[in-house]
């Protein structure tokens, strides 16, 4: 049994508690959380001092390629895209992930304790990916979910130099058709029209997994390249195949904030903090995430790991501040919105009873870049001390 | 407009002239210049006042190394940031290529961001294929961020590490070492050398020749040398050439192993234009990058200011970065110094910009807290004396 005491408790999803204790169980959880003085804390328990300390839930990216894509080397060691084709729905991120790689230490110590990692979006259907603690003692320990979600790009796809086993599309339209053809065949193949002895095992492969997606085991991560007109189309692909989806980077969200409210989708943005310094960034806009928030959209933001390194999430968050949102509403982006989305929202997010007990301890308010994590706990355990 | 404005009883002004935090202060603008600073001031009806109660201001924020104008929307037509033809090109200038209508020069100012200097050669990326560098991509320049071009040649860029090597290597292009690379500088100066010796004594006959005439300008400390490297090793290298020709004034570009020889640099009383502190270790030169740096570079008494690299990071967010290194241990005030008066300094523009004293152009930027927290709100921007936002 731990128990932190004193400290202002940003809670998320109830109030804020000045002067507050959290008491956290042998099995990493939090037993229960409330005013110092109201909650008897056990004789036995190991007391941890946070007075003048803000203590948050540890905070959760939706989509991140950390331990994919490997800090401080070069990009041969990349493995998020493999072209052996552009479908490639069966090939899995855990069986890449280095969680020996730097950038899990740095995660933790920016407070960053939940993650989506997974396939980059080189393909029309790149893999699956999974969800993980950044802490913890073996690979195993840290698995969440090893197949939390099935990644699917739009944009036109570049050809690629080394020979493909089907060709690439080239256009939008060719990206979007080729995904209802794969998405259209899995349902064939789930209602069981297609023949099992007649398939390439590769396929088989696919269609097991994309079966998975419709029966709504697997999330769909969506990724849009930069153009609200794959907004449209995402949707349309949503509504048909009756996906448990998110749209992914989502820049230009703002000019569809409507739609996205209406249909009830929820949108991983970001990374916030780019500028516009190509073409095709013409409707990034860093307000955004704002917008879409207003309109009541359940938005969250990513660090697209390396794009912005993973340790600086919290930044992010407070480039919505910058923009509109307060220190709170920022903090629901890195914290309890992607716990939603991953479909995590019983196990993480907010700071409440039966809970895990993954929470960081701050000078001030952790959304500030000027305040400094002291503290993260991650189940429980002190995963990063600044001491 | 007008041409007189006075900023009345402000909460608190930051001077960074090493007087600390002036309480309900006024300070009048006349001319596009800061004329006086003062408790009390009564102005006729000429002047503009603006209630500066509660509120906090600065010298206008400096980002002293950024590619501005120089990747807007348009790069697909063209590279602007190098000139492929020639690798060794001191005699370029980016403002020859540079688009005062970057919508990024507005974008300077909601982030209180009032002069701004922009090099040629390219930002950090994500994905390397838009990664550009060649071993001297020419000259600098420095701009506010209301258009106005304040020094159309600055400094001459000299680049060495894995990018340009990678970019050369990539447009099949030499030298293709380090070694061949230094010497490729080291003719360059020779060569200007010898020009002037001949041009002593030949002066009418000799055709001009502007590369070898840029380097002469740089050892006759009109220009000032960048030397743009990520690891110790290739920093220490190019000072240590430039040094062999005398060039005084020399400035780190990123720097992102500068802690490591910080010594060298203290010693050498070369500054470091730092940043950006928030990217990916991407490849084995940037695996040192960390948002701690500044905080080792303070602790070792070497000279920083603290850079977006626009479009790195957008230049808006020059302030929230420097937060980021105050998260990291860095003293609040030293921050502040890091985007005002020392990147003013590593410029050599402090007698004009970088801090508030009279006489120095009203470069101004009023905020309703700390500029560093993302929470605060920019509430006036000043540039050369005119109002160029208001809440």
């Amino acid at each position: 049994m731990k128990a932190l005491v004193g400290g202002r408790i940003i809670t998320v999803k109830g109030p804020v508690i000045n002067n507050g204790v959290i008491l956290i169980d042998d099995d990493g959880r939090i037993k229960s959380v409330g005013k110092k003085g109201e909650i008897t804390i056990p004789e036995e328990a190991e007391v941890i001092e946070v007075y003048g300390k803000t203590i948050t839930p540890g905070f959760i990216d939706a989509h991140s390629h950390l331990g994919l894509i490997p800090e401080g080397l070069d990009w041969e060691y990349s493995d998020v895209n493999d072209y052996y084709s552009p479908i490639t729905a069966h090939i899995r991120a855990i069986d890449a992930l280095d969680p020996y790689d730097e950038g899990f230490k740095d995660a933790v110590a920016g407070g960053v304790t939940t993650i989506y990692t997974g396939p980059g979006s080189a393909n029309v259907i790149g893999g699956i990916g999974l969800v993980m603690k950044t802490y913890g003692k073996s690979l195993s320990e840290m698995i969440v979910n090893p197949e939390a979600a099935v990644k699917m790009a739009l944009g036109p796809k570049r050809p690629r130099e080394v020979k493909s086993k089907l060709p690439y599309p080239t256009s939008r339209m060719g990206t979007v058709a080729m995904l209802r053809q794969w998405l259209m065949r899995a349902r064939e193949y789930v209602e069981g029209k297609i023949k099992d002895d007649k398939l390439d095992p590769d396929d088989k492969a696919v269609l097991e997994v994309l079966g998975r997606v419709l029966r709504r085991e697997m999330l769909a991560k969506i990724h849009l390249s930069t153009s609200p007109d794959e907004i449209y189309a995402i949707v349309r692909i949503i509504k048909e195949f009756d996906l448990r989806a998110t749209i992914d980077h989502v820049f230009g969200g703002q000019l569809l904030a409507d739609l996205l409210a209406r249909e009830k989708i929820a949108v991983v943005y970001g990374p916030p903090m780019i500028a516009r310094f190509a073409s095709f960034f013409k409707y990034v806009d860093d307000r955004a995430p704002v917008v879409m928030y207003k309109h009541g959209v359940n938005v969250s933001i990513m660090t697209d790991h390396p794009v912005i390194p993973e340790k600086h999430l919290r930044l992010l968050a407070a480039v919505t501040v910058k923009n509109g949102l307060t220190l709170n509403e920022a903090l629901e982006l890195i914290t309890i919105n992607p716990a939603k989305q991953l479909g995590l929202e019983d196990r993480l997010g907010s700071i409440e009873p039966g809970k895990e007990a993954d929470l960081v301890v701050a000078s001030d308010h952790p959304v500030k870049p000027t305040s400094t994590i002291e503290m993260v706990f991650v189940r429980g355990e002190l995963a990063y001390s600044k001491k | 407009m007008s041409e007189k404005i006075l900023l009345k009883n402000i909460g608190e002004v930051y001077t960074m002239t090493g007087q600390g935090v002036l309480r309900n202060y006024s300070v009048l603008v006349e001319n596009g210049k800061i004329s006086k600073i003062t408790e009390k001031i009564d102005v006729g009806n000429d002047v503009e006042v603006i209630d500066c109660t509660g509120l906090k201001l600065f010298p206008g924020f400096i980002d002293a190394y950024t590619h501005i104008g120089v990747y807007p929307l348009e790069w697909e037509y063209g590279e602007h940031g190098v000139e492929k033809s020639d690798v060794v090109a001191p005699h370029l200038r980016v403002i020859d290529g540079l688009d005062l209508y970057d919508k990024a020069f507005e974008d300077a100012i909601r982030g209180g961001v009032t002069t701004i200097a922009s090099y040629p050669g390219s930002y950090l990326s994500f994905g390397k294929i838009t990664e550009y560098m060649t071993i001297v991509p020419g000259q600098s320049a420095v701009i506010k961020a209301n258009r106005r071009i304040i020094v159309e040649a600055h400094g001459i860029v000299f680049a060495l590490g894995e990018h340009v090597k990678r970019y050369l290597r990539e447009q099949k292009l030499s030298p293709t070492t380090r070694m061949g690379i230094i010497a490729s500088i080291r003719t360059l100066f020779q060569n200007a050398l010898d020009y002037r010796e001949k041009r002593k004594e030949n002066q009418e006959e000799l055709p001009r020749d502007l590369k070898l005439e840029a380097i002469l300008d740089l050892l006759e400390g009109k220009l000032t040398a960048f030397v743009h490297a990520h690891t110790g090793n290739d920093i220490r290298t190019l000072v240590k050439l430039l040094r062999e020709y005398n060039v005084k004034n020399i400035a780190v570009l990123h720097g992102t192993e500068a802690y490591l020889i910080a010594d060298f640099l203290r010693e050498e009383n070369i500054p470091v234009i730092y940043g950006p502190i928030v990217f990916s270790k991407r490849g084995v030169e940037l695996r040192n990058l960390d948002s701690r740096t500044p905080v080792r570079l303070y602790e070792s008494n070497v000279r920083f200011a603290l850079t977006t690299n626009h479009p790195t990071i957008p230049i808006q967010y020059l302030p929230l970065i420097a937060g980021v290194s105050v998260g990291e241990g860095l003293p609040r005030l030293k921050a502040y110094e890091a985007i005002t008066i020392e990147p003013a300094r590593i410029l050599g523009l402090d007698d004009r910009i970088g801090s508030i004293a009279p006489g120095k152009d009203a470069d101004l930027v009023v905020f309703d807290g700390d500029p560093l927290e993302p929470d605060s709100k920019l509430a006036y921007a000043l540039i050369d004396g005119v109002k160029v936002f208001e809440r």
